[in-house]
């Protein structure tokens, strides 16, 4: 099996899949992964959230994460569906209350094509971690750093609590700057 | 959840004209005062108390008769029945937002209205003043004005976004007796991410409306025709309620009622009725199979397919992004992520500018939705968003 694109793979077809539909409500979208390893099998978690334009540069509003969808790799089963807003530690998260908003100030200088491009490229940083784990072998070192630095580029500042909470090594790894 | 509907002749006179049923917000009697088929006044009765008497007493009414809520009241009473608030809104404009809001209220509890508040709203955008409040107080009973207290929320830069509050006292004469400012985040605590995810929130851009006298053989589906049964949501999360109930009410010619529709999908977990709530796009024809509307759900679609639906006389609904439809796909205006967040039904597609092709939409989610015009391109992509979902409705 060719592990080189999994996670854009996944990302690509993730709308379409029948879990996605029955599931998450419309409006929601797939956030960058959390990549997590429990009891020794390596997971992607996919969080969803949502996005509300407002009309205005800068000001589409960020909303808090709600959702979260665990996929075993290689395999890509779902194996986990979350609902943020029952869970103990989400208790004080108003989920119908903005977080922040989008653009932030690392991709103000980013139009559609150019933010997408980023987005592509972060995604095609996690099939390189998400290939190394698989096959057990060594990240190389400087494309694992371009990958963290675009990650905490795209990634909105609003959410990285969420992210922290969702996996602390993950986020210490990756994300903490 | 609607418990035992009971039809009503209020006058007499043979013919039903009301009716009264159960449901979360407490005792409600619909009317129909005009006899048109449509109910124009709805009062609703709540927190009844151990003798069955209601304290919270509400109503709705449709002054023109054109299937809008424009006028509100709400009364509260104490233990004693005394009314001890009673307040009346209303949307002069019916874009869903109030224009004007007053209240009389009897603070000391002695029988009589002692504060009076008034609440006026611009929501077009067009002045300085976004909102003004003037309250007076008569504190010795005498039912003449002993002081007034007045804010104004100031939008300095016109971006849409309040700046600055003001609160100025008055004194019986109503000459100024204090005048502060202060910025609009330190009011209430209410921030500017607050304020845009409130109802005083920017609206959607108006699109343009179809206009019935095209030609019609320029125009697939029946626009005029369905455009009378578009409504507006509101700042709700219920577009798949609103788009299903449309269709259906289009094909069966039976009037339902939307808070009926919202009970039976949130009765059997189709919906959840709360802005970060919704509809998941299987459950978006949930209502259709309720109400006995045939019909077939697919994804992937194209475009040719949804103009065959409307040239053989079916009802079309489908998911979108609303972000495109709404304010284009200017470069600089995106979310991280595109998706169908949004359902509307297609009512027709307009080729009378064979150069211009534009699809009709009845859009509950914009107060200019009925009949939305939206360029062939823009509408396609903001469909492919979400996977090109595509209900049709079997007339």
């Amino acid at each position: 099996m060719d592990y080189k694109s999994l996670i854009t793979e996944l990302y690509a077809g993730i709308k379409k899949r029948p879990e996605v539909k029955a599931v998450i409500p419309m409006g929601y979208v797939p956030g960058y992964p959390v990549l997590t390893i429990r009891n020794e099998q390596l997971i992607v978690a996919v969080p969803f959230l949502r996005y509300k334009q407002t009309g205005e540069i800068d000001r589409t509003i960020v909303f808090p994460i709600r959702y979260v969808m665990e996929f075993v790799v290689p395999e890509l089963t779902l194996v986990c569906f979350r609902d943020l807003s029952v869970e103990e530690a989400f208790a004080d998260t108003d989920f119908d209350k903005g977080t922040g908003f989008f653009r932030h100030d690392a991709v103000k200088d980013l139009d559609r094509n150019g933010y997408a491009a980023l987005r592509a490229r972060v995604l095609a940083g996690f099939d390189i971690i998400v290939k190394s784990l698989v096959e057990d072998t060594v990240c190389d070192a400087s494309k694992e750093n371009a990958f963290k630095n675009d990650l905490q580029r795209a990634v909105e500042p609003s959410l990285l609590g969420y992210y922290k909470a969702l996996d602390g090594d993950f986020y210490s790894k990756y994300l903490k700057k | 959840m609607i418990d035992d509907l009971i039809t009503l002749d209020t006058d007499g006179d043979g013919i039903s004209d009301a009716i009264a049923y159960w449901d979360e917000n407490g005792l409600n009697y619909a009317y129909d005062t005009n006899l048109d088929g449509v109910w124009d006044m709805i009062e609703t009765y709540s927190g009844f108390d151990e003798y069955g008497n209601p304290h919270h007493f509400e109503v709705q009414c449709d002054t023109d008769a054109n299937g809008i809520m424009d006028r509100f009241v709400a009364a509260d009473t104490d233990y004693y029945n005394n009314t001890v608030a009673y307040s009346e809104a209303y949307d002069y404009d019916q874009d869903g937002n109030f224009d004007m809001v007053k209240e009389f209220a009897d603070t000391t509890g002695d029988g009589t209205f002692d504060t009076v508040t008034t609440a006026r709203f611009d929501n077009t955008g067009s002045s300085e003043t976004m909102a003004k409040v003037d309250s007076y107080v008569d504190y010795d009973g005498d039912r003449q004005k002993d002081a007034g207290f007045h804010s104004q929320i100031l939008d300095y830069d016109g971006d849409g976004n309040p700046d600055s509050v003001r609160f100025t006292s008055t004194d019986p004469e109503g000459n100024i007796v204090e005048e502060t400012e202060m910025p609009f985040e330190d009011y209430l605590a209410i921030n500017e991410m607050d304020y845009s995810t409130s109802l005083l929130a920017q609206e959607p851009l108006d699109l343009g409306q179809f206009d019935p006298d095209t030609d019609a053989s320029m125009v697939s589906g029946d626009p005029a025709e369905d455009m009378e049964l578009w409504e507006y949501q509101g700042n709700t999360g219920r577009c798949a309620i609103y788009a299903q109930k449309f269709a259906i009410e289009a094909i069966t010619g039976r009037e339902i009622p939307i808070e009926e529709l919202v009970a039976v999908a949130e009765e059997n977990g189709w919906f959840v009725d709360s802005p970060d709530g919704g509809t998941t796009s299987l459950n978006m024809n949930k209502l259709l199979e309720y109400y006995g509307v045939e019909h077939e759900m697919s994804f992937g679609n194209e475009m040719s397919e949804i103009e065959d639906a409307l040239n053989d006389g079916n009802k079309v609904i489908v998911g979108v992004d609303s972000g495109q439809i709404w304010f284009g796909d200017e470069n600089d205006i995106f979310s991280p992520e595109t998706t169908a967040d949004h359902a509307v039904e297609v009512i027709g597609i307009d080729r009378s500018d064979p150069a211009n092709p534009m699809v009709v939409l009845n859009d509950s989610g914009s107060p200019d939705g009925c009949g939305e015009l939206v360029p062939l391109d823009v509408f396609e992509n903001a469909w492919n968003a979400g996977d090109s979902q595509m209900i049709v409705c079997y007339a």
